[in-house]
């Protein structure tokens, strides 16, 4: 029997501890664990502070702000269900409080460097999940656009 | 402190299944297991040792190691331990090899690899993922070393300025190394046209850049040099082998392994007592062609920055000061996670390498630049 369902895109596979990151998302909030003890800000979550190992901590909002560390063009087809999307960026990021996480940025290839500066915004992927995406940050560090 | 160990370890025995043949033959089904047994086999008979003699077992991307034991016939080993199936690993597992026998812990060690990862469909990406990671970095379309390389690549272009076809001399040198390897899975010589108009896989990599996707096997035999001493070839001797890491979520390193290699460089060079000018070829993890820019510079064969200009052919090739990937490296002879570059660099030691053998070559150094960088100064020398 022929299948007529289209591929199913990757979606989170949430633990215990990953909720509350995604209701943030949901609600256009990057929120990450911002360590009580030595104040080292964390992703992915869990649950003990990878730099003192404390298990104090709270989940606060983030600037949403980063820089590209780097980033590349996917060419191949690796997941059947962002087939329709290829070529497509994945860039590296570095969250100006520290964290690094993977992400796509919204704007065309020709406009992707090293180390532009990129601000989040949240893409509804599914009933259940809203995923933080990047876009080129314009203004300069004075707030000028 | 591993100057200690300097003399203490030598390979007596390199089997590997022949990955030509085997390419040609893509519908057997052939597992993990299978290809190791044939390589240990290939290995024991060209050691010249008996099975009894050995009595420790290390496998590396094999699933179940009791049940490798029993498919070896090995049942009563005394040292015993199985790696994952990263690449790295191959390297770690010489290391610890070499220090069963030093230590006396063993006589000697049987090091098996099998990998079906043509007939098993692999394709090195789009998985379910190991780590929490994997699944935040799954939902972006994000997988695959090749791409985590990739984006390495793309920072080192813009920090250093490189032009893209750059990396071409690389992969146009390991494939003009296969083609004197009558084992070696892609023999077609390739140019710069052939290169550049290839598809990318994850741009800035394009198809040449990646290692192949093959089955085979590979054995080694470790011992110590007394017992090394009376077997038909000559040794192979470990003059130095050392690691450090750059280990985090992520395969991407900050300054593209340079500061674990650098590590592993000032230690290596000093416990082998040899310089770099005395090594006669390289054998470089080369899962993606920027690594070997990447080990070129953290162990200080050119500058920082450099190694895309250095490494030209007149370097590089088999005629130049310093061949690299003799055999034809991951992307042309066999993708064996490095074990296959292992059995280079022993066979280059040995002399047995035909129409690409390395004139004179006395030392031979494996490196691997990754999360865990491993690296060995082979020689004819204890």
């Amino acid at each position: 029997m022929i299948s007529n369902e289209r591929p199913q895109r990757p979606l989170p596979r949430p633990r215990p501890i990953d909720r509350e990151y995604w209701e943030g998302c949901l609600t256009d909030e990057l929120r990450l664990q911002h360590c009580g003890a030595c104040g080292t800000w964390r992703f992915p979550p869990e649950p003990l502070c990878p730099k003192c190992l404390s298990a104090d901590y709270r989940w606060e909002r983030s600037s949403g702000k980063g820089t590209v560390w780097s980033w590349i063009v996917m060419h191949r087809n690796y997941f059947p269900g962002l087939a329709d999307l290829l070529p497509y960026n994945v860039a590296l990021i570095r969250l100006d409080e520290g964290p690094t996480m993977i992400a796509n940025v919204d704007c065309p290839r020709d406009q992707l460097s090293c180390d532009m500066p990129v601000a989040v915004f949240f893409e509804r992927i599914s009933d259940d999940y809203a995923l933080p995406r990047f876009r080129p940050a314009t203004s300069d560090a004075m707030g000028n656009s | 402190m591993t100057a200690a160990l300097r003399g203490k370890a030598a390979i007596v025995g390199v089997g590997t299944t022949p990955f030509a043949e085997l390419y040609k033959i893509p519908e057997n089904p052939r597992s993990a297991y299978d290809l190791a047994v044939d390589a240990f086999g290939r290995a024991l008979a060209d050691s010249g040792l008996e099975k009894s003699d050995i009595d420790g077992l290390l496998c590396a991307r094999i699933p179940a190691y009791a049940h490798m034991a029993d498919l070896l016939g090995l049942r009563h080993v005394n040292f015993v331990n199985s790696f994952d199936g990263s690449g790295r690993m191959s390297g770690v597992a010489l290391e610890v090899a070499v220090m069963a026998v030093a230590s006396g812990l063993a006589n000697t060690v049987a090091l098996v690899y099998g990998n079906n990862g043509r007939s098993a469909g692999a394709r090195y990406g789009g998985g379910e993922g190991v780590t929490p990671t994997d699944s935040y970095d799954a939902v972006y379309g994000m997988t695959s070393p090749g791409a985590y390389v990739g984006m390495m690549y793309q920072r080192y272009m813009h920090e250093f300025h490189v032009p893209d076809g750059a990396l071409a001399p690389l992969a146009i040198n390991n494939r003009a190394n296969a083609v004197l390897n009558p084992d070696a899975v892609m023999r077609s010589p390739i140019d710069i046209d052939t290169y550049m108009s290839a598809r990318f896989i994850a741009e800035p990599l394009r198809l040449f850049d990646y290692c192949l996707i093959n089955d085979g096997g590979v054995a080694l035999i470790v011992t110590t040099p007394d017992r090394a001493r009376d077997l038909a070839k000559p040794p192979v001797y470990v003059r130095a082998t050392a690691a450090s890491s750059d280990l985090s979520n992520f395969y991407t390193s900050p300054d593209y392994f340079y500061t674990a290699c650098n590590s592993v460089s000032r230690r290596l060079f000093t416990d082998a007592g040899v310089a770099r000018e005395d090594v006669r070829c390289l054998q470089v993890y080369d899962n993606f062609t920027p690594t070997i820019l990447f080990a070129l510079e953290g162990f200080g064969y050119c500058e920082r920055g450099q190694a895309w200009a250095w490494a030209a052919p007149e370097r590089i090739s088999l005629q130049g000061e310093l061949p690299v990937n003799t055999g034809g490296g991951h992307t042309s002879e066999s993708y064996m996670q490095g074990w296959a570059l292992h059995a280079e660099a022993v066979r280059q030691v040995r002399g047995e390498c035909g129409p690409r053998q390395v004139p004179d070559c006395d030392v031979v150094q494996y490196i691997c630049p990754s999360p865990i960088v491993t690296s060995h100064i082979l020689a004819t020398e204890p």
